[in-house]
């Protein structure tokens, strides 16, 4: 069957296509599951994000998406459901506590190991950019993280793209002169294994 | 570890079991019922008898706001009261911030404009909102409150707190239009248990003074839970009859 684009797939979705639906988080999950979780640094918490930051698109699906910006659209969804988390968990608590046991998920073929070694590096990442206005780090996260272009992330954020170029240069300039500030082993620059 | 912010770890990939059962779980949920209802409503209408007894403190600003910076919120503010915490932005709309700090006046107010101060105001005596330690009081009840202004004379905007189970506010404007509010949680720094809300840029079709009608809290369900309602501009007054 041929695969049909995200923009015919949202116009059926917003028919009331649960069908349409279920293909559309397939589709763009795995993305935003990235994102959540590396503002996050926690797994579990980032399927639920993700898992709401669906439920929330279903609830607005009459918006009309322009073209080619359905995944902009979610990511712009994902980062209100990351930014109002307590509000969000509370308001799709219900639909959560709907989801069959989550242990089955821990299957053996999961790398539990690199998972976790992977919560480990992001919180520590996490820390260090606790300097940064949560503007700035959602610029820096959208744009060099997930590789969308400043036209998506300003899409994303409903600010303009120059505005997000703004929030980028000064995310940069504020972690240099962060790292300037701290000795040769400062975690914000170094790389090691 | 790699830490290097500009180029993190890839983390591995969503997808596998965890993921089919996560689109199981979302094809049912959205298949079951509609979306708008998934969201239950949890809170029963609370009756209130006194809405207007909110503190407000707004200051328009006006075109000699230009130049000021941030510090403009302690050096104008009544002296008696006292910033007794961080001053922190909780909201954005465009080259407008909202940012919020505790004072010995209850939880305080500052609006911004391009980095500049516009207007601040204290004391919302909402639930969960910082004690006034000035005019200690009943806890408060109330589950909205705000200010409001203009900078331009024509562009609005809307600052207010909301008590943390509301779920939904919106502004009533004079002129009939009602603009729903995006609720954003405190940050953490500010320790409080209450939630704020921000807009601006409201195109309006004169001055602040009077354009806005009441800031409603409402449940999920669209139900109102409380109401601030702001007087109108005074009835122009006859012109003096000629002697």
């Amino acid at each position: 069957m041929m695969r049909i684009g995200d923009d015919e797939l949202w116009r059926l979705v917003q028919g009331g296509d649960a069908e349409a639906f279920g293909e559309l988080f397939e589709r763009h999950a795995p993305f935003i599951h990235r994102c959540c979780f590396r503002r996050t640094g926690d797994w579990a918490r980032a399927e639920d994000l993700t898992s709401i930051t669906f439920l929330e698109a279903w609830r607005r699906r009459d918006v009309s998406v322009g073209p080619d910006k359905v995944l902009p659209w979610l990511v712009g969804i994902a980062s209100n459901v990351l930014r109002n988390e307590r509000r969000a968990l509370r308001r799709y608590a219900a639909a959560l506590a709907r989801i069959p046991d989550r242990t089955v998920e821990l299957d053996f073929a999961d790398d539990v190991g690199e998972r976790v070694r992977c919560e480990e590096e992001t919180r520590a990442l996490l820390a260090a950019l606790r300097s940064l206005p949560r503007r700035e780090h959602e610029a820096l996260a959208l744009v060099v993280w997930e590789g969308l272009s400043h036209a998506d992330a300003a899409f994303a954020l409903g600010v303009a793209e120059q505005t997000v170029r703004s929030r980028l240069f000064r995310a940069r300039r504020r972690l240099r002169k962060h790292a300037a500030g701290r000795d040769a082993s400062s975690p914000v620059e170094r790389t090691a294994e | 570890m790699n830490l290097d912010v500009f180029n993190p770890r890839t983390p591995p990939a969503f997808a596998g079991a965890a993921l089919a059962a996560r689109r199981a779980h979302l094809v049912t949920e959205v298949a079951a019922q509609d979306g708008a209802r998934l969201a239950p409503p949890r809170f029963r209408r609370r009756r209130h008898a006194l809405l207007l007894a909110a503190a407000l403190l707004a200051l328009l600003a006006t075109g000699s706001a230009v130049g000021v910076r941030m510090d403009w919120f302690d050096s104008f503010a009544p002296p008696e009261i006292k910033r007794i915490g961080p001053r922190v932005q909780v909201a954005s709309s465009g080259e407008w911030a909202l940012t919020a700090w505790k004072s010995t006046r209850g939880v305080c107010l500052g609006v911004l404009q391009a980095e500049e101060a516009v207007s601040s105001g204290c004391g919302f005596p909402v639930v969960g909102a910082a004690p006034d330690l000035m005019y200690p009081q009943q806890p408060p009840q109330h589950l909205v409150g705000g200010m409001y202004g203009s900078r331009v004379g024509n562009r609005l905007y809307a600052a207010g707190v909301v008590a943390e189970h509301v779920d939904r506010a919106e502004v009533e404007l004079r002129d009939g239009r009602l603009i729903p509010l995006e609720i954003v949680e405190a940050p953490p720094e500010l320790d409080l248990a209450v939630d704020f809300f921000f807009v601006a840029d409201v195109k309006i079709a004169s001055g602040a003074r009077g354009a806005v009608r009441a800031f409603n809290a409402l449940d999920a369900s669209g139900l109102r839970l409380d109401r601030l309602e702001f007087p109108g501009l005074p009835p122009e007054r006859p012109p003096r009859p000629s002697k």
